[in-house]
């Protein structure tokens, strides 16, 4: 866990933009659930983590909260804003040639 | 489930004693770890150690975070703001003072130029200082000094004495004269037909330096008259002797 957190604190932001472009509108802890079983626990985010990037992101127009009561208390989902779009697209499909470049400069020594 | 609100009560203050302190953050948080506890139990825990373990994670988590995104920005925007404050109360502090000092010592040997800058029998002032509706571009446009009407050609004069820091033309004050007077007070004239003056030459109070024209930007044959005090445009009328 330590050791990913490095890798983490430039891929958070798309890893959440992703997660919620999959699966419409999330809370916190239904990110890092999510997170963390498709990753087989891989990845886990923890609170401190994951609701200053939410806050951040939402300040930054890429997403917009929304709130609802769930068994009697207040829930806050937060959902891609549909104008930043093309921005999310962009993020999430630089990180992914990122990734594939990572591939092939760390493949030789797999 | 509905939790009991003694539990709701513990998360808070767990929450608040992790540095979590403003309503919607406690609010989000608090229904972050009741979910915990819900899925806790859901997975074959009992309420009660579900509830002892999310107490746990909360006091063992670095939650401060949280706040410190959004209070750090704040306290350097309101921290920014402090300086500059402070920055700028001392400065006005420092001129006030030095200012204080030169006017004393300078009050006997300041010289106001405080003459009529035009020797004629009109004397009609056309437009006054400060915000007027500029004739020409129909515009609220702030006026720095005075307009004399007078005929073409009429004298005028030099209001104080002083040395010629530039007689030259400029598009839009046609040609135009401005003289210093001592380290306080210039003044200047514009729209003449004639300049009778150099630069860097010395000037009595009452000498004539130029005639009245129509050049520049000017509607009817006028004198545009500024009198400047530290850098600053002020109402001639004020200076103007009476």
């Amino acid at each position: 866990m330590d050791s990913n957190n490095k890798f983490l604190s430039g891929t958070l932001n798309t890893i959440v933009l992703a997660l919620l472009q999959e699966n419409g509108r999330m809370y916190g802890y239904e990110i890092c659930q999510k997170t963390k079983e498709k990753t087989d626990d891989g990845i886990l985010l923890t609170e401190g983590a994951i609701y200053p990037t939410l806050h951040r992101l939402e300040k930054d127009g890429l997403i917009n909260s929304s709130k609802e009561k769930v068994n009697g208390r207040t829930r806050k989902y937060y959902c891609i804003n549909d104008s930043s779009i093309v921005e999310i697209k962009t993020q999430i499909d630089l990180l992914t040639q990122f990734t594939g470049h990572l591939r092939t400069i760390l493949k030789p020594t797999l | 489930m509905i939790h009991p609100p003694l539990v709701i009560a513990r998360i808070v203050e767990l929450l608040k004693l992790s540095g979590v302190t403003s309503d919607t953050n406690v609010e989000e948080m608090t229904d972050h770890y009741l979910t915990q506890i819900e899925s806790d139990i859901s997975n074959g825990s009992t309420e009660q150690t579900a509830i002892r373990e999310t107490y746990q994670v909360i006091a063992r988590t670095s939650l401060n975070a949280i706040e410190q995104k959004e209070t750090e920005k704040g306290k350097w925007i309101l921290g920014t703001i402090v300086i500059t404050l402070l920055l700028l109360f001392i400065v006005t502090q420092c001129k006030n003072s030095k200012e204080v000092v030169n006017s004393t010592a300078d009050i006997a040997s300041i010289e106001i130029p405080d003459g009529w800058p035009i020797n004629s029998d009109i004397d009609q002032i056309t437009s006054g200082f400060g915000l007027r509706m500029n004739p020409i571009s129909k515009s609220k446009r702030f006026h720095k000094g005075i307009d004399i009407k007078a005929t073409k050609g009429t004298p005028v004069i030099s209001t104080g004495n002083g040395k010629v820091i530039v007689a030259g033309y400029s598009p839009s004050s046609g040609n135009y004269i401005l003289i210093k007077h001592n380290e306080q007070y210039s003044t200047r004239y514009d729209h003449l037909s004639k300049v009778d003056v150099v630069n860097s030459q010395s000037i009595i109070k009452g000498e004539t330096i130029g005639l009245v024209g129509n050049y520049g930007i000017s509607l009817a044959p006028n004198l545009h008259y500024e009198v400047i005090k530290n850098e600053l445009v002020v109402d001639p009328m004020d200076v103007i002797a009476p």
